[in-house]
């Protein structure tokens, strides 16, 4: 049997919190953690662009939802998080969401998933930090890694996100899935396979990545990260069910660990 | 880790206007919870939400219906999906 790290260094599993109606929940956050884990990580402590994030070191309890909501920083993360969540006893979330310092400009890491007893979906990207047709170098050196897992997985590639705002950050090798209902069948465990893919390659991506030189594109790219942050705290959806289900302080600590 | 009670929980209404519901299914299919189900009206099936104490308030029922008939309240705060975004998944049922 696999031994996982995901426990014993951060705090939970990935059955820590059942979920009705899903059954033989498959270890993705501790799937994800084998390859974080790499990155040397260290929690994200104190205050981060106005918020305390140590609330967050705990795993968080309501009525309606409970998981973890971890977040991490390295030399070149600015901040990273591990999000794992059962909402109302029914519905899993996973999520990991990841961006470079202020000195580099790698990708954002994006994944986000759910299921439940009924069909849910999921997405992965690697959000380009800055314009790709008029910085075509940036899409070869960071994103066109992906082309062949893009292709492998073309299959199941579904529709994008309803939200404009949300495909206009989008990268091109941006991919968006619906799970059927729970189960270890095959299509939902190649579902799995992807994020998990994107992540190796993202984790590789910043083992190698090195700081910007040319102080303008730095500049340019500090600002379009920091809207892109701007964007997903304050227009993505599981912002809604995060207040709801946390109340507004606390959802909104969730959300500012998110984006 | 502040603790939070039933009184932090948000409390929210969701209102379906059997008027526009064809029944179609399609709020039922996106519901992460399975909170909606269909029930007969004159005949005719429609939504219902008889226990929306676990509803999440992710609105996927309402960005998904082709129809405007279900809302979720208070109301989303954020991006509203565009028209555009509501025409992929009408189609599957089209009456």
């Amino acid at each position: 049997m696999k031994e996982y790290h995901l426990e014993k260094e951060v705090g939970f599993k990935c059955d820590t919190w059942p979920a009705k109606g899903v059954p033989d929940i498959r270890p993705f956050p501790e799937e994800c953690w084998e390859i974080l884990r790499t990155l040397d990580l260290k929690p994200l402590r104190g205050e981060y662009r106005g918020f305390n994030m140590d609330p967050l070191l705990e795993n968080v309890d309501s009525p309606m939802a409970k998981g973890a909501v971890r977040v991490f920083e390295s030399e070149k993360i600015e901040k990273i998080c591990l999000w794992w969540q059962v909402l109302s006893g029914r519905s899993i979330s996973g999520a990991v969401i990841g961006f470079p310092r202020d000195d580099y400009d790698f990708p954002v890491m994006l994944i986000d998933w759910d299921e439940g007893r009924g069909p849910g979906h999921g997405m992965v990207d690697h959000m380009p930090l800055c314009d790709i047709v008029l910085n075509e170098d940036y899409r070869i050196k960071y994103l066109d890694k992906l082309d062949g897992i893009y292709r492998d997985y073309y299959d199941i590639i579904g529709p994008p996100s309803l939200h404009v705002w949300f495909r206009t950050l989008t990268g091109p090798y941006y991919s968006f899935f619906r799970t059927k209902s729970g189960g270890t069948d095959e299509y939902r465990q190649r579902i799995l396979n992807l994020p998990l893919k994107y992540l190796k390659e993202w984790a590789d991506t910043v083992k190698e990545a090195k700081p910007i030189e040319d102080p303008a594109h730095r500049e340019y790219c500090i600002k379009r990260k920091k809207v892109l942050q701007d964007w997903l705290y304050v227009r993505d959806p599981v912002a809604s069910v995060m207040l709801r289900c946390y109340g507004k302080e606390l959802g909104s600590l969730v959300m500012k660990g998110l984006s | 880790m502040p603790k939070v009670t039933e009184e932090d929980v948000v409390q929210i209404e969701i209102k379906i206007d059997e008027e526009k519901c064809v029944g179609c299914g399609t709020c039922i299919e996106v519901c992460p919870v399975q909170l909606l189900e269909l029930k007969k009206v004159d005949g005719k099936k429609k939504t219902s939400a008889p226990d929306q104490s676990f509803c999440l308030k992710c609105h996927m029922c309402e960005f998904h219906c082709g129809y405007e008939a279900i809302k979720v309240y208070p109301p989303f705060e954020g991006q509203q999906p565009t028209d555009q975004a509501k025409a992929p998944m009408r189609h599957r049922h089209d009456h």
